[in-house]
């Protein structure tokens, strides 16, 4: 079990529940039809025993929660970092992320999230999210 | 297949084109459940000071991946652990996003072999870096 750091304030909680019907329509978005994602018999003979979803599904939602923290900010200067895949995230569960947050205002922009297997309790992604705040939510300009 | 022994430290990979429109981001929307309006309506993106509708950030992974594998399958057994994201700017929905990926590590560990890829992803007319990728991957050697 995860020790967080003291003077911590907890942030934005997002839960998601991938299906075998979302994991497969990912698969064709993407290009990748690894059958350890959609082929359920295959996966069965791995040492996963069954599907479990991509690694880039499980960083989409954790994108989506770092929005719900930071706003459209975060896609002005925000940093995921050091994410690790400890643990596969399997269809038919559902998974939340939350995360925690310094309180001291030198270093509000960083925080350190899981995505955990809500009903057995593990953590599946562990990472630190930062956001650069020097280049955040500046007005409506998009030079090239 | 891209197999392990093309990949050397130093490796460029040609550059990988997509064009990230509605028709994407919808869809991408659509498989995850995504509600968030600043990626399919032009005015609440403007609303929340953005230039126009964003593409999510999560499909830089995806973007990542592709520019990598350039259409070629990953060996079975492949597996993600470990992954950083860089955004610095986000991509409009109808930009062409440019992607430059590079091999800039490789390790072994407990008989395993990691390779470390690095990924730029640009976008506009001339390209200009929006985001970055850098992820470990634990590669399978080659079937005897």
């Amino acid at each position: 079990m995860r020790t967080w750091p003291q003077r911590m304030v907890e942030m934005p909680r997002l839960e998601f529940h991938p299906t075998q019907t979302m994991i497969s329509a990912w698969a064709e978005l993407t290009r990748d039809w690894n059958p350890l994602h959609t082929d359920p018999a295959y996966a069965a003979s791995t040492r996963f025993g069954g599907t479990i979803a991509h690694g880039h599904l499980a960083l989409a939602f954790i994108n989506e929660w770092a929005m719900a923290w930071a706003g459209p900010r975060w896609s002005l200067g925000g940093r995921l970092i050091g994410i690790r895949f400890v643990a596969p995230i399997r269809p038919g569960r559902t998974y939340a992320i939350s995360g925690l947050g310094l309180t001291d205002g030198s270093t509000a922009g960083a925080v350190l999230f899981a995505v955990v297997d809500i009903e057995s309790g593990r953590e599946c992604v562990v990472g630190r999210a930062e956001l650069d705040r020097s280049r955040s939510h500046r007005p409506a300009t998009h030079s090239t | 297949m891209l197999t392990l022994t093309e990949l050397s430290v130093g490796m460029r990979f040609r550059p990988y084109i997509v064009r990230c429109d509605h028709a994407l981001v919808q869809a991408y929307c659509s498989i995850l459940g995504l509600t968030n309006p600043i990626y399919v309506d032009e005015s609440a993106a403007r609303d929340a000071t953005l230039p126009g509708r964003i593409v999510p950030p999560g499909l830089a992974a995806v973007i990542a991946r592709n520019a990598y594998l350039q259409d070629r399958a990953m060996p079975a057994g492949g597996v993600l652990t470990s992954h950083s994201l860089t955004i610095e700017k986000p991509l409009l929905v109808g930009e062409m996003a440019v992607a430059e990926a590079f091999v800039i590590a490789r390790k072994q560990s407990r008989g395993r072999e990691y390779v470390t890829l690095r990924c730029d992803i640009g976008g506009g007319q001339p390209a200009s870096r929006r985001m970055s990728v850098e992820l470990v991957v634990m590669w399978p050697p080659e079937m005897q």
